[in-house]
């Protein structure tokens, strides 16, 4: 598998790429990006979210109109400035629907595809400091064209007998990609999902997870019911309840990503 | 701030995690112990938490925390309030005037905030 050298990348330097990605469903992807992006953007940074999965959960988790961006940047071509949605002071989201399947069946036939995001982030992104790139539950076109133009990918991971098997198909999968000389992602930090403190069985797995990725591991989110009814008010939890455990832990998250994102702009 | 084999930063394991952990490996211990000891343990944990409200965390100075806790020493009280006490009297010096925070304000390099405090040496705070 080799997917070529884009005459783009070279050229132009956007802001720092965050990759939220895991293959398994329902293990907070869309809750980590919008916190993660919502957080920075609170802080000062301008912000790119880009919803790829099909699901469209960002936009009810921000509480603006669903719709799709993705199809009109990615294969029309439009500036981000003119088709996003302004959902907060500094955040700037692409927003994604059903309509995304029809991307991929596009792309199937298109050669370099997988360095679509790459090749639009660079060519139209240059004033965004920080993208975050909130990916499908499955392994396809957009997932690993987001692994792809990612600078630093994060995993979130439930807590349950299976996760750490999850993170490790991961992280193969990033390793077979960093053999592209494009690819220059990094494993930023796992977050421990669904956090029970009441059972054991979290505790054993955030063990194994700290076993076995030591300090990859980031704050823990536990399992919060400030998080559900947040997103059913269409707010984050930084505005619903930013007291609440899950509130105060997607916090020191974003204490992470800064650092990371601070250091890597000093590197550059 | 440490650096791992790829020059990335190297967190260590992360504090927020290790709470986490000896915070359930707190309770299991409990759970185990007679039940005069485990309301002692709960009692210190409630007054614990009583002051986590007023605990903040700042940087500040080497030679700042250094003097505070000297001085601390000297008077037999804790270092918290005497930088209790040199808040208290720059707030009083901040409300009647005295001190004129805008003279201190420099544009500061980061994105995070606009500006930073920053005591300029004496003799330049008029301009």
């Amino acid at each position: 598998m080799y997917f070529g050298k884009s005459k783009y990348i070279e050229k132009k330097e956007c802001g720092m790429i965050f990759t939220v990605v895991n293959q398994k469903g329902g293990v907070g992807k869309t809750t980590t990006a919008v916190h993660g992006a919502a957080g920075l953007a609170r802080r000062g940074y301008k912000t790119l979210l880009v919803d790829l999965d099909a699901q469209g959960n960002t936009a009810d988790t921000l509480g603006i109109e669903a719709g799709n961006d993705l199809y009109p940047w990615l294969i029309g071509n439009k500036k981000v400035s003119a088709i996003g949605v302004e959902a907060r002071e500094n955040l700037m989201v692409i927003r994604s629907d059903k309509e995304t399947a029809k991307i991929k069946t596009i792309l199937a036939g298109e050669p370099f595809r997988e360095m679509i995001l790459i090749n639009h982030l660079h060519k139209y992104q240059l004033d965004y400091e920080v993208v975050v790139l909130d990916c499908p539950p499955s392994v396809d076109v957009l997932h690993t064209a987001a692994l792809m133009a990612a600078d630093r990918v994060i995993i979130p991971t439930k807590l349950e007998q299976l996760s750490s098997k999850g993170v490790s198909e991961m992280m193969r999968a990033m390793a077979t990609l960093r053999q592209q000389p494009t690819c220059r992602c990094e494993l930023a930090g796992i977050i421990p999902t669904f956090y029970d403190k009441v059972t054991s069985e979290s505790h054993i797995q955030l063990l194994n997870l700290t076993k076995a990725f030591n300090g990859k591991v980031w704050p823990v989110i536990p399992q919060d019911t400030q998080v559900r009814e947040a997103s059913r008010a269409g707010q984050t939890l930084f505005e619903f309840a930013p007291r609440s455990r899950a509130g105060e832990a997607y916090d020191q998250v974003v204490d992470r990503m800064e650092v990371i994102f601070r250091d890597g702009k000093k590197r550059r | 701030m440490a650096k791992n084999d790829d020059n990335l930063i190297d967190f260590g394991l992360d504090p927020a995690v290790e709470a986490v952990i000896h915070g359930h490996e707190r309770n299991q211990e409990m759970r185990s112990m007679p039940l005069a000891e485990r309301r002692k343990l709960k009692r210190e944990q409630a007054k614990a938490d009583k002051r986590k409200p007023r605990r903040f965390a700042v940087d500040m100075d080497e030679d700042l925390i250094e003097w505070a806790k000297e001085t601390g020493e000297k008077y037999s009280c804790p270092a918290s309030q005497i930088i209790q006490l040199a808040v208290q009297l720059m707030k009083d010096d901040v409300s009647s005037g005295t001190v004129n925070l805008h003279d201190y304000r420099v544009p500061a390099n980061g994105p995070r905030y606009e500006n930073r405090i920053f005591r300029k040496p004496v003799g330049e705070n008029s301009s």
